[in-house]
């Protein structure tokens, strides 16, 4: 594990500060994979070095930076992760109904599939509508997803086995779903088997529940400089009791591209969560190249002032527009303004980096949606229950996208 | 003078009390909404598509239906929605149907707004199962008695079921058949793939990607589909931009990103307004044109001359298909 240099007390009661208030709001966010255009990688990035860690007791030595492939279309981003050094991909039987798999097996064997690791995941339940009524699937039927798993991945067996998205503590502890991976397990078809699990009602109580059974090897929770003091406080107990454990989520959204100080926002992000001495790696989201550079950009960084500055910045830059679209604000507005649909229209153009579905999206609004009436409007009866100025971020969005 | 200046005005009163009398004759007409023009049934509101409460032979609708906005769809289906937002998706409606003969069979339809025709294309075939049979249903589907889906115009539909007793087993291909004649418009594919000439063409590898062609940020979003050109396979990709000056801009950052790898580009004429061709670290040879307010790219070239001639034709159907090609809802 990673010495830890930087004071993270300090760190998070200097993030505390900027947090109190909007941060339990913040904290229910996902914008997983959100994220603006960088279209210039620091210089230095494409040769830093990875950095390799042991993933708990497992023996496997994995990138710091490692892959969550789930949105991936193009091989070309894989092969630049490989060249730079990152061994562990991130997918799941659910992913683009498969062919994420597909498209990772297809790289990876022409890689080879030994210099790599791999970890799916596989729901335990049919669907996660109903998560208080869904029946959890049968054992039979989860055998029969996981030999779809492999069959794409063109490989025998997975390095880590996880059952997906667990949101309630009783799945990790469901006793079939124990002997389903243990089977999985002895047929040599999954090393080393683990639970995914971010929501963050539950977070602390899945983590707890999954280390009282003595039997998973790996946690893969949602984790970033946003998240409660005790979700750590879970994770570090689990990687004492040596459990490896893998952050996704780390970049907390992405509404920044501009650079402060050493590292990019997302760079800063990505290097809190690894700073953590309880984390053995991260796996971000990537879809393009310049992704894979800037993430792999953060290997090795430590979090200076400066740095931290960079993610205070970046968190009171985002605190008070960052929607939650929660629809509270639908029908505040006397001229019928489509509160929600204009603040999409800015998430894709901060958030997201993509200008033009934002230009497209709100033109598609009608003349009596859109916020022309903003402009010129002193009612100011629109009202966020999140504290969001919304009559500035109307006009905003109309003078930006209009 | 003054006669002149009044039997002007008569005349341009005559005009007037014509086109009046005209505008009123089409009012009184009656009138075909969007949703008769689509076919019978047709309807505007998700909620509405939907297959009513006992609408679908022995089985009823199991509480009420439910709706996912973007913000919240990851509540539904976890990381899968950073994809269906990627492609534009604007919300979900959707409701869970159980067997009146027993209440563990049960079927669940979910209908994705995907905000455009290209947006349901894309998270289609991004799912599509090669090896599912197509069941005509919608512009495209495919599915089995457990798992239908299908798009039209805008929507995606997914149907899955938990059904063990084949007498349920044709439950949800009604219920996809219901939803699909209720979605307004006809079943044709999006409109931008005729762009893709058919010679050569590997049939049903056309695709809509989002968030990166080629992994390239500047490169958002486009059409993509495989050719077999001397018993070999490559890539054409047609990017689309919000306008000609969009993809103007994107086609010089290309070049910058190319010189910037070291990467030797050579300028080729008579493609397009403007072209090159250039070696491209993991995509082999790439043959690049831009055309109005899309950016033409040829990939998995065996040499820097080759490619030519299926650009040439793509860019020829460009050039006489009408603007904007971005995808509008």
């Amino acid at each position: 594990m990673k010495q830890n240099k930087i004071d993270r007390r300090q760190f998070l009661r200097d993030m505390s500060v900027s947090v109190a208030g909007a941060g339990l709001m913040l904290n229910g966010l996902d914008v997983s994979g959100a994220r603006a255009a960088v279209s210039a990688a620091p210089q230095n990035s494409s040769t830093a070095a990875m950095e390799y860690r042991d993933l708990g007791k497992t023996g496997m030595k994995v990138s710091a930076v490692s892959f969550g492939v789930m949105t991936l279309t193009d091989p070309a981003v894989l092969f630049k992760a490989l060249d730079l050094g990152i061994n562990y991909f991130d997918t799941a039987w659910m992913y683009q109904n498969g062919k994420n798999e597909e498209l990772l097996g297809k790289v990876l064997k022409e890689y080879g599939r030994k210099k790599t690791f791999v970890a799916t995941k596989i729901a335990p339940v049919f669907s996660f509508r109903a998560k208080d009524s869904m029946p959890m699937e049968k054992p039979e039927k989860l055998e029969e997803k996981m030999s779809q798993s492999l069959k794409r991945l063109q490989t025998d067996y997975v390095d880590v086995l996880f059952l997906h998205n667990i949101v309630k503590p009783e799945w990790a502890t469901h006793e079939p779903m124990l002997k389903f991976l243990e089977k999985m397990k002895q047929q040599g078809k999954a090393r080393f088997v683990g639970i995914s699990f971010h929501e963050g009602s539950t977070l602390t109580r899945v983590a707890q529940a999954g280390l009282q059974t003595n039997f998973y090897d790996v946690f893969l929770a949602a984790l970033n400089f946003k998240s409660p003091p005790e979700h750590a406080e879970a994770l570090r107990k689990a990687r004492h009791r040596g459990i490896g454990i893998i952050a996704m989520k780390t970049q907390a959204g992405g509404y920044q591209d501009a650079r402060r100080g050493s590292l990019s926002p997302f760079q800063a992000a990505l290097a809190w969560a690894l700073q953590n001495d309880f984390v053995d790696c991260a796996i971000p989201g990537m879809a393009n190249l310049d992704q894979v550079i800037e993430n792999a950009g953060a290997v090795g960084k430590k979090l200076g002032w400066s740095e931290r500055k960079t993610l205070h910045a970046y968190y009171r830059s985002i605190r008070d527009r960052y929607c939650l679209r929660c629809g509270e604000c639908s029908g505040t507005c006397p001229y019928e303004t489509a509160i929600p649909t204009v603040n999409r229209a800015l998430m894709y153009y901060e958030g997201y980096g993509d200008r033009e579905l934002a230009h497209s999206t709100y033109r598609n609004l009608g003349s009596a949606e859109n916020a022309r009436s903003c402009v010129t409007c002193h009612d100011l009866t629109c009202n966020c229950v999140n504290g969001i100025n919304i009559a500035e971020r109307m006009r905003y969005a109309h003078c930006l996208l209009a | 003078m003054h006669i002149a200046c009044w039997h002007n005005r008569y005349l341009l009163f005559r005009m007037l009390l014509a086109l009046g009398l005209l505008s009123g004759f089409m009012a009184s007409q009656p009138r075909q909404s969007s949703a008769e023009a689509a076919g019978k049934g047709a309807v505007d509101s998700l909620e509405e598509m939907l297959p009513g409460i006992n609408e679908i032979r022995d089985w009823q609708r199991s509480g009420d239906a439910y709706a996912y906005a973007p913000e919240k769809l990851y509540n539904y289906i976890d990381g899968a929605a950073d994809q269906f937002i990627a492609y534009g998706f604007v919300r979900l409606q959707g409701a869970e149907y159980v067997s009146s003969t027993d209440q563990k069979e049960s079927i669940t339809v979910d209908i994705y707004d995907m905000g455009s025709a290209l947006g349901a294309f894309g998270i289609f075939t991004s799912k599509k199962d090669p090896a599912s049979p197509a069941l005509g249903i919608g512009a495209e589907s495919f599915g089995n008695d457990q798992f239908v889906v299908f798009y039209k115009g805008r929507f995606y539909v997914e149907i899955q079921a938990r059904i063990t007793a084949a007498v349920n087993s044709a439950a949800p291909k009604i219920a996809a058949h219901i939803v699909a004649d209720r979605i307004p418009g006809g079943n044709a594919r999006p409109e931008i793939l005729k762009l893709f000439p058919a010679a050569g063409r590997v049939p049903g590898s056309e695709n809509y990607l989002a968030g990166g062609i080629l992994g390239h940020v500047f490169l958002p979003r486009g059409v993509v589909s495989d050719y077999q050109v001397n018993g070999g396979l490559i890539k054409a990709h047609i990017v689309l931009f919000l306008g000609p000056a969009q993809a103007g801009a994107a086609f010089d950052e290309y070049k910058k990103y190319l010189g910037r790898s070291g990467e030797k580009i050579t300028l080729r004429e008579g493609f397009g307004e403007k072209s090159f061709a250039a070696h491209e670290q993991y995509q082999k040879n790439i043959f690049v044109a831009l055309v109005k307010d899309t950016i033409v790219c040829v990939t998995g070239l065996s040499g820097i001359q080759t490619g030519g001639q299926l650009v040439t034709e793509i860019c020829g159907r460009i050039q006489k298909s009408s603007a904007p090609h971005f995808p509008a809802t």
